[in-house]
C-alpha cells in the first residue's frame, strides 16, 4: 500500500492536457493524505519561470502540503517552493517513495 | 495474494497500452487479484468505442475493448480526462446536453472520478504504471 508517491513531471503547464492532469491526480492523492512529491524536470522549469502566473501555480501544490524538488543544474532562478536537490538526494527519493508516476 | 493496479496513460499508439494488456492477463490469470485498472491521460482513447477496431494500428483498442468486456476486468476511466477527449457514457452525454448522441464508452468500461485512483493506489499492494 503506497504511503508516499513520487511523480516525474515532464510536461509543461499550457501544453495540452497534461500538466493540469498531472496537478489534478497529485493534488487529488495529497487532498486523501497521500505523501505526495514532484519532481520537475528541467522542461516544465523553463516554461513555468517564463509564466507571470508561476507563483499561482506552485501555490496551489504546497497549499497542499506537496514538496516540489528538481536537479539543482535545471532549476531557474526565481521559482519559489521548489527545492534544488543534488543527483544524490533525488536518487535517495526515487528509491524511498512507494510509487512512482511518470507522467 | 496480493492486489495488483494499473495505471494506463499510454495512448493507443505507444507500446506501453499492449504491454499493460498483457500484464493484465498475466495478473488475470495468476493467483494474484488484479484490484483496478486505471486509465488516465491519454489512456482514456483505449475506452473509446468509436474507435477503428480493424485497423492494425488501432489493435491495443480493440484487444482492450474485447478483453474489458469479455473478462469483466475492473476498467475504471477518469472521467475528467475522458470528457476531454470526447469519451462518455450515457448518463454524461445527457448531463451534457447531448441528448442525441449515445455514449462512446466502450462495454465493461466505468467513468470514475480520481478518488477511485486514490483507492486503488491505498487499497493495493502494487501499482504498475505504464505510459
Amino acid at each position: 500500500m503506497a504511503d508516499s508517491l513520487l511523480f516525474v513531471v515532464r510536461q509543461p503547464p499550457g501544453r495540452g492536457a497534461g500538466w493540469r492532469e498531472t496537478i489534478d491526480m497529485a493534488l487529488t492523492g495529497a487532498a486523501f493524505g497521500v505523501d505526495t512529491l514532484m519532481w520537475l524536470e528541467a522542461t516544465p522549469l523553463k516554461v513555468l519561470a517564463r509564466r507571470a502566473d508561476h507563483g499561482q501555480l506552485l501555490a496551489e501544490l504546497s497549499g497542499f502540503g506537496i514538496r516540489c524538488v528538481a536537479r539543482q543544474e535545471d532549476l531557474p532562478a526565481g521559482l519559489p517552493g521548489i527545492e534544488g536537490l543534488d543527483s544524490a538526494a533525488l536518487h535517495t527519493l526515487r528509491r524511498h517513495a512507494s510509487q512512482m508516476v511518470i507522467l | 495474494m496480493i492486489k495488483v493496479s494499473l495505471l494506463v496513460t499510454a495512448g493507443p499508439q505507444r507500446p506501453g497500452a499492449l504491454t499493460a494488456l498483457h500484464t493484465a492477463q498475466a495478473v488475470a490469470r495468476s493467483s494474484h487479484q488484479l484490484y483496478r485498472v486505471f486509465f488516465y491521460g491519454e489512456g482514456v482513447h483505449l475506452a473509446n468505442r468509436l474507435a477503428c477496431r480493424d485497423d492494425a494500428l488501432c489493435v491495443a483498442q480493440r484487444d482492450w475493448q474485447t478483453l474489458v468486456a469479455e473478462q469483466r476486468w475492473p476498467a475504471a476511466v477518469c472521467v475528467g480526462a475522458a470528457l476531454k477527449r470526447g469519451i462518455s457514457d450515457d448518463a454524461e452525454a445527457r448531463r451534457a446536453g447531448l441528448s442525441a448522441v449515445s455514449g462512446t464508452l466502450a462495454e465493461g468500461f466505468t467513468l470514475v472520478g480520481l478518488g477511485d485512483w486514490v483507492d486503488a493506489l491505498t487499497q493495493s499492494d502494487r501499482v504498475v504504471h505504464f505510459g
